[in-house]
């Protein structure tokens, strides 16, 4: 039997010493822990354990990081009653989140090895699909070209109607068709996105093509970042907040316990505006009536008190929008009433002096933008000339309120309206629970495959045996180098990957046992085999390749886990059959001196 | 050990009239379970709302029911998992449903403690429906044209026919019992489907390996059985160690694996069947001859054989 080289000997030992280090950290268990994110961790850190100690809660460890602490917990009752705790006490402070640490040793995270990243279906917590309502964007998008476009004809003397009509589409009504090519012009440079038909007297402006992409995707990407904003203040560790196609948005907080205020956070679209205020309008029932009969005015419009006690006029004209506020954190006016301190930009700042230098005495709306509705939260009267920093209560506003409306108005608006399209929510006993069954089949299979191949084949056997071990440690290591989710369906692709893995060293150790009754000695049976089997291995593999590969392009979360492990699979299975089974068994019988007499295959 | 390497050759090609008949209507059944009653489909396919909760004891069945009507929720589907929690299935477009549903039975048992909750819409489940029935396209065509560059046409066609009766088998399994058939199920199906053609791959390249050797007057039958009998133990000892490992995701993976275990072991032993009764049958139907095995295509030609 010609000896298997040395170098490959070495490569392969390398190989697996490298699998098993990076595998290493999946088999620690993980720990329930809280984590403390706010402006020092070392500090929210002392402060933390303070709290804890004086509330007799047991905790059992941790450590910092610059802006985090984690506190790690022997049981999930006392990391449940730590987050109660001090999710109070440092509300408004620092976020509290809950998580689960590995508890793998410093040295592994030295060589960057972690632990698998385990998906939502194994550890708990809410997965949403949200829908970008696109043609709201595009909606507002016309919206504000039509503004824009007012002005400038106003401007430039340009005798125009501009009309946004269902489509949508823009059109500009000339008084005057001499005109056309001057309005043209100018629509090109104000609002060069829009597509133009001419027809007589009337130019239609459009969205098309790259420009309406455009506007979507805008619209999408603001989507994404004001939501990562907000999540970051729901306390979650680690959430992933990712695009997904052209208008969807995936939204997964593990491990999070309340998804009802999730979904209020989530879903809200959260738009204000500070807005003039039609008093005298206000003041008469009977223009309300007939504003509530559907009659419209073009300068005013009536919108509800936010608690439903009554209704107001507002200016359509809009003073500042929420996009100008840097800034908003809840507290307390004088008379203590809780109210929500907000902090504008420049141009914000600018706007509202001037507004309000103009009207002191008179009323301003704050009004609250969500999905279909336009809410007044109150209209205070203005005492005088504000700056960029001030103020809103009203409504009858409780703590609670103050505290969620200063957190949407923080992360900011909604460009368009979300809808939750799917959501999955897995409890956390559940999450527990998946990950018991999950091992249990992995390491039953492993079991009952492991007995029943070393059975079967004797020696050969056993070299199999270790393949399969090579295997797993290699699809371990894999899954935790690429930052896989390992899911459940993909627990249980583990399991079947190590059932038809067998099959590469069945083919093998069937091709040895045929060249022994050929008369071949074994020696150079061993060889034949492994051999004449390799491309008999890949083929066999191609085919459930084929079936991986279109479940990954075609399937989503749990589902693609699946997929992932099964081609991943497929590749570790393939190396360990035909490199690693091979250098085992060439370390069984290739030692030896002189010529190979026996070979135990069963 | 050698249980699986037989002394004399099967003789199954020559029952094959019998088998056809068989198969016939093994498909027949299953393709009017999936025509008449068809798959039951889980919220993945058809969007609505699932809800998981463990209640306690003193909860039964119809006090969930009771408990969701005084909060004038509609009606649900009611099951228990093997741990006793309550499954209930909402027929519902209301992204709220799931919460209101948890809200009611919490006041009906304080106890009553959240699983899970699947909400699906119906834009989403149609278009998951669409990509499970695309999936399950975009593989069998690939499996057809693996198949027609590694074989001649007549046994391309049989081993296609092989694979096209276990997805028909599965599928029409699922309907008649009324099994959930839900995303880890299909994902299931399409794994199992690119694992079984590799079975009438191994057995058709025995063949072809065989007639190189064998003398121009042995029977194409003859070989076919041959064929089969040598790689009999390669079929039970690989199908073998798989279903082992199915087995324990049966035994120890609980109701979230169930189906999707369930499907994998029908998966194999319908891939048994149809590698060798299937498989072989119909290339001969189709008049298999030497000459399909004398000039191999060049894939043929790479590919070793077992």
């Amino acid at each position: 039997m010609k000896r298997y080289p040395l170098w490959k000997h070495l490569l392969v030992a390398t190989l697996l010493v490298l699998a098993a280090l990076y595998a290493l950290p999946s088999a620690y268990p993980t720990v329930p822990a809280l984590e403390l994110r706010g402006a020092s961790g070392p500090l929210l850190r002392d402060a933390a354990t303070t709290l804890l100690d004086g509330a007799d809660l047991a905790h059992a460890g941790g450590r910092t990081e610059e802006a985090r602490a984690f506190l790690t917990f022997d049981a999930v009752d006392d990391q449940i009653q730590a987050f109660r705790l001090l999710a109070d006490e440092f509300e408004g402070e620092a976020v509290v989140a809950l998580t689960s640490l590995s508890s793998a040793p410093a040295w592994l995270e030295g060589f960057g090895a972690k632990a698998i990243a385990l998906g939502l279906d194994l550890r708990g917590g809410v997965h949403f699909l949200l829908d970008v309502d696109t043609a709201f964007a595009v909606d507002r998008f016309m919206g504000s070209a039509r503004e824009v476009l007012d002005g400038a004809f106003d401007e430039e003397g340009i005798a125009a109607e501009v009309e946004l009509r269902p489509g949508p589409v823009l059109a500009v009504v000339l008084a005057d068709p001499a005109q056309l090519r001057d309005a043209v012009d100018l629509i090109t440079t104000t609002e060069p996105r829009l597509t133009l038909l001419e027809a007589d007297g009337t130019i239609e402006g459009r969205l098309e093509g790259l420009a309406l992409e455009q506007v979507i995707e805008l619209a999408v990407g603001q989507n994404v970042e004001t939501l990562r904003r907000r999540v970051d203040e729901l306390g979650v560790a680690e959430p992933t907040i990712a695009r997904q196609g052209d208008d969807r948005i995936v939204v997964q907080l593990p491990g999070l316990q309340d998804t009802a205020r999730a979904k209020d956070i989530i879903g809200r679209r959260a738009a204000l505006e500070l807005r003039g205020v039609d008093e005298a309008a206000s003041a008469s029932q009977a223009r309300i009536d007939r504003a509530l009969r559907g009659f419209r005015s073009a300068r005013t419009e009536l919108m509800p008190y936010a608690g439903g006690s009554g209704h107001v006029f507002v200016d359509r004209r809009i003073i500042v929008t929420g996009d100008n506020i840097v800034d908003a954190s809840y507290g307390s006016d004088e008379a203590g009433r809780p109210a929500v301190h907000l902090a504008l930009d420049a141009v914000g700042a600018n706007r509202i002096k001037a507004y309000t230098r103009r009207n002191v005495g008179q009323q301003m709306a704050i009004v609250l933008l969500d999905r279909d509705t336009a809410e007044v939260i109150s209209a205070p009267r203005i005492e005088s000339e504000l700056h960029a920093r001030f103020l809103i209560h009203g409504g009858g506003m409780d703590v609670a309120e103050a505290n969620e409306l200063a957190l949407l108005l923080r992360s900011g608006s909604l460009a368009a309206p979300i809808d939750i399209v799917e959501e999955r929510t897995i409890g956390p006993s559940l999450g527990a629970d998946n990950i018991r069954k999950g091992l249990g089949a992995v390491t039953g299979g492993f079991i009952l495959v492991a007995v029943f191949i070393a059975a079967y084949y004797g020696v050969f056997g056993a070299v199999s045996v270790a393949a399969l071990v090579a295997n797993l440690l290699c699809l371990t290591a894999l899954l935790a180098v690429l930052g896989a989710n390992l899911t459940l369906p993909g627990l249980a692709g583990f399991a079947l990957t190590l059932g038809m893995a067998i099959d590469a060293n069945v083919l093998i150790n069937e091709r040895i046992r045929e060249e022994l009754a050929a008369g071949e000695p074994p020696g150079s049976a061993i060889e034949a085999g492994y051999a004449r089997a390799a491309a008999t291995i890949i083929d066999a593999n191609v085919t459930t390749l084929i079936a991986g590969l279109a479940l990954f392009a075609l399937g989503s979360g749990p589902v693609r886990g699946f997929a992932v492990v099964l081609c991943l699979g497929i590749a570790t299975s393939m190396f360990s059959a035909v490199v690693v089974s091979r250098a085992f068994a060439d370390l069984v019988y290739g030692v030896r001196k002189g010529r190979v007499r026996e070979v135990s295959i069963g | 050990m050698r249980f699986f390497n037989p002394k004399r050759n099967f003789r199954v090609m020559r029952h094959r009239g019998r088998t056809a008949v068989l198969s016939a209507v093994l498909v027949a059944v299953s393709l009017a379970a999936l025509a008449i009653r068809g798959p039951n489909f889980s919220v993945d396919f058809t969007g609505g709302t699932l809800v998981e909760v463990a209640a306690s004891a003193s909860m039964d069945a119809a006090g969930v029911r009771a408990a969701l009507a005084a909060a004038e929720l509609p009606e649900p589907l009611v099951q228990t998992t093997s741990d006793g929690a309550y499954l209930l299935r909402l027929q519902t477009d209301d992204q709220e449903a799931g919460a209101a549903v948890l809200a009611a039975l919490q006041a009906a048992d304080p106890a009553a403690e959240l699983r899970r909750i699947e909400f699906v819409g119906p834009q989403v489940s149609d278009e998951l429906f669409t990509a499970g029935a695309l999936a399950l396209v975009v593989v069998c065509a690939g499996i057809v044209v693996y198949l027609s560059l590694r074989f001649k046409w007549r046994m391309a066609v049989g081993a296609i026919v092989a694979n096209f009766h276990d997805v028909v088998f599965i599928l029409g399994t699922f309907s008649l019992f009324g099994w959930e058939f839900n995303l880890a199920v299909l994902a299931a199906v399409l794994a199992i489907l690119g694992y079984s053609v590799n079975e009438s791959v191994v057995i058709f390249d025995r063949v072809r390996e065989n007639l190189r050797k064998s003398r121009a007057n042995v029977a194409i039958v003859e070989v076919l059985d041959a064929s089969i009998t040598q790689t009999w133990a390669r079929t039970i000892i690989t199908h073998g160690s798989t279903q082992l490992a199915v087995l324990a995701m049966l035994l120890f993976g609980g109701d979230a694996l169930f189906y999707f275990a369930l499907a994998l072991t029908i998966g194999i032993f319908a891939s048994i069947y149809s590698s060798i009764l299937i498989a072989g049958p119909v290339a001969l139907r189709l008049g298999l001859s030497r000459e399909d095995f004398l000039n191999p295509t060049k894939a043929a030609r790479d590919g070793a054989v077992v």
